[in-house]
This record gives C-alpha cells, sequence and structure tokens, in this order.
C-alpha cells in the first residue's frame, strides 16, 4: 500500500515537472490577488492589517481550487486508472498518493507565499506565525473538499467551474474557522482545534467519496 | 477470441470479465491453476489492455513503464520489455510525440512487465502495422506456451499458433 503511495506521489511530481509549472497558476493566482487586494484596500495601514488574516484565508482558499480540475480526468481518459485496478493495485492508494501531491504541489507553495502575502497586506509580523499554523491545519481540508469535487466531476469535460460549485459550500467552514483561528499575537485555540477537526473529517470522508466516485467512473 | 460485429459487445464483455462492470444476469469464475475458483482474479490481478494503453503523455517510455514495475523488478526488466517490442531507439521521447502505433507497443510493453497468467485484450492489433500485428501474434504465442491464457476482442484476423477457441457476439435485434 505504502509502495502504491510512493509509486503515485513519485509519478506525478515526474508528471508535474514536464508539465511547464501550470501547478503553480494556484500560487501565481495568491500572490495576483493579495497584490491587487493591498492596493484595492489603499494606503491606510490600520484598516489593511486588521483584513489581511480574512484576505489571506480568502485567497488561500479560492487559488487552492485552481488547478483541481484535471486531478482524476488525466488518469481516467488514458486508461491507466483501468490497469492500476486490474493489477490487484488499490484505488485507494491511488487516491490518496494523489491527494497528498496536490496538497504538496497546489498548497506548498501558497504556505511559501502566504508571509509575503500578509507583509504586503500590512499585517504586523506577528501574526504571521498563527496565520501559518492556521493554513497549516486547515490547508488539507481544502485540498480535500476540492479533491473529492474533482472525484465526483472527473468524467465530465471542463469540470474546472463544476469542482469549484461543489467544492464552493464545504469550503465556507474551514475559512470561518481558519480566519477566526488567527488573531495578533496569539492563536484562538478554539477555532484552532474546529479546523483541525474539520481537516480531520475531510480526511476521512473525501478519500472514501473519491474512491467511490471513481470506481463508478469505472464501470 | 471474441468476435463480433462493432457495437456486438465486444469490450462490455472484457470489462464485465475485468471486474468493471457487473453483469445483469450470470455468474463469473475464475480458475488459477489447482486454486479454487474465485468470482474475481484480484489476488492474481490481471493485464489488461483496452482501448486506452494506461500512459502518461507527459512521461517517456522509461518512466512510463517505470511507474508499472513490480516489486520484485528493476530497470532491467523494462529493458528487456522494450527490445521485445522493439521501442528501444525510442525509450526516452515523451508518449504524446509517439504515433499511435508506437504507443500501442508501448501498451503491449506494459502488459508483459505485469507477468500476469491472465490476460484480457481490447482490439491487440489496433493501430499496429504488419509488423506489429506479428509481434502480438508472437507474444500470444509466447505467453500461453508459459500456460497462460489470454481474451483477445478483436475484428482483425489474428492467428496466433495457439489452441484458440472463438465466440461469436452478434448484436442483439432492435426491440
Amino acid at each position: 500500500m505504502i509502495r502504491e503511495v510512493t509509486q503515485i506521489i513519485v509519478r506525478d511530481l515526474n508528471i508535474a515537472r514536464y508539465s511547464g509549472g501550470s501547478w503553480s497558476q494556484g500560487a501565481i493566482f495568491f500572490v495576483l490577488f493579495t497584490l491587487l487586494a493591498a492596493f484595492a484596500l489603499g494606503p491606510e495601514q490600520a484598516a489593511r492589517a486588521n483584513m489581511a488574516p480574512a484576505l489571506i484565508w480568502l485567497a488561500a482558499t479560492l487559488s487552492s481550487q485552481l488547478a483541481l480540475g484535471h486531478m482524476f480526468t488525466g488518469d481516467l481518459g488514458n486508461g491507466m486508472l483501468d490497469c492500476w485496478k486490474t493489477s490487484n493495485r488499490h484505488i485507494s492508494s491511488f487516491v490518496i498518493g494523489k491527494f497528498i501531491t496536490h496538497w504538496a504541489l497546489v498548497f506548498g507553495p501558497i504556505l511559501l507565499m502566504a508571509p509575503l502575502g500578509a507583509l504586503m497586506l500590512g499585517a504586523p509580523v506577528s501574526t504571521l506565525a498563527p496565520l501559518l499554523v492556521s493554513l497549516l491545519i486547515g490547508g488539507p481540508a481544502l485540498i480535500l473538499f476540492g479533491g473529492m469535487a474533482a472525484a465526483l466531476t472527473a468524467n465530465t469535460k471542463g469540470n474546472g467551474l463544476l469542482v469549484v460549485l461543489l467544492s464552493g459550500p464545504l469550503l465556507a467552514s474551514p475559512l470561518i474557522f481558519g480566519v477566526g483561528a488567527v488573531q495578533a499575537e496569539l492563536i484562538n485555540t478554539i477555532d484552532l482545534k474546529i479546523l483541525g477537526a474539520i481537516s480531520l473529517a475531510a480526511s476521512v470522508l473525501c478519500p472514501i467519496i473519491s474512491i467511490a466516485a471513481l470506481k463508478v467512473h469505472l464501470e | 477470441m471474441v468476435r463480433g460485429t462493432n457495437g456486438s459487445g465486444k469490450t462490455s464483455l472484457l470489462r464485465v470479465l475485468a471486474g468493471f462492470n457487473r453483469a445483469k444476469t450470470g455468474a463469473l469464475g475464475f480458475r488459477f491453476g489447482s486454486d479454487d475458483w474465485v468470482d474475481e482474479p484480484t489476488q492474481h490481478g490481471l493485464g489488461w489492455l483496452g482501448h486506452q494503453n494506461g500512459l502518461s503523455d507527459a512521461l517517456n517510455s522509461v518512466e512510463n513503464l517505470r511507474f508499472w514495475l513490480g516489486s520484485d523488478q528493476d530497470e532491467a526488466d523494462i529493458e528487456r520489455v522494450l527490445a521485445t517490442v522493439e521501442m528501444t531507439d525510442l525509450q526516452m521521447q515523451p508518449v504524446h510525440t509517439l504515433s499511435a502505433g508506437q504507443r500501442r507497443r508501448l501498451g503491449l510493453a506494459r502488459l508483459l512487465l505485469g507477468n500476469h497468467s491472465l490476460w484480457l485484450i481490447d482490439e491487440p492489433g489496433a493501430n499496429l502495422d504488419r509488423d506489429g500485428s506479428a509481434l502480438v501474434e508472437t507474444l500470444l504465442e509466447q505467453h500461453i506456451k508459459k500456460s497462460g491464457c489470454a481474451i483477445i476482442a478483436s475484428h482483425e484476423k489474428l492467428q496466433p499458433d495457439v489452441p484458440t477457441s472463438f465466440l461469436t457476439l452478434q448484436t442483439a435485434p432492435a426491440s
């Protein structure tokens, strides 16, 4: 099982290497969003600083959903998943490998850019640590919800918008508690615990639903 | 060898046998060697080659095949199967630059790498030239001689020199 998950991760990182950087569109959108938000809010430092965590979380939520449309369509379309299943490998390891790779490729760069974005929005340095902690804990939920939507729509052409429409309502809860968890210099632990609970629940439910959806697509 | 006209259900039959779809009626049983009958060949796995070859376009032949290596196989096995399907010269080219016939050869290489005793192949000769069809026949002969078995859906005249039983499907009359 672990060997199969590693195989998927290694192969997908390899494919990403040849993809001409299409995996980075989430991070680029993230930077653009925060940059434009900084312009939109104007030069008044205090107002921007208050809004910075909410804007960073909003940018992370939206940009994490960008590249998810193609998450499963390729392997379904080229027959790879057919071969994977018939050669007595597990669809569960395929799905888990996919989620891990997407978290690393899509959300990793967003995490790296988040401090920069927060500083651009005028957030005090003391909020950077709470912000990063909340993104680390809430990030998996964003990818899991989006990935589940991608699996459900994997047999539909041009499913990008459909993914966002499906995952959108689910994304509200990590967004609310993610923003709530970030307070200046300290972390709101109750919100952070709820955020963690959402991520944990998503990490159990979303793969199960994705596996079932992919099995239906294989029929 | 499953024969039949377009739309007669060759692919559907193979997909039921492979366990993707459930048949509405009837039962399915597999038996490997002297083992008991099983509903699905899950523990042994089977070699599947459908219309699609199961290859990633962005990767080259070696990277594609490396992904399918079993835990007891190594790079030498990749070289061996690539040589068998005569694709050694093109092994570093990304799959999206290969022709449809060359991709089919790679699909066959992946099938060989799997080392399964039961093969299910949908149109093995699709897109292949005359040499390619001869290659498919040779591969089938070698596979059967190693006490393997293959169920093939094809409307081509493949004539491997092995004991073959034919099943001809006919389109159900419109009701």
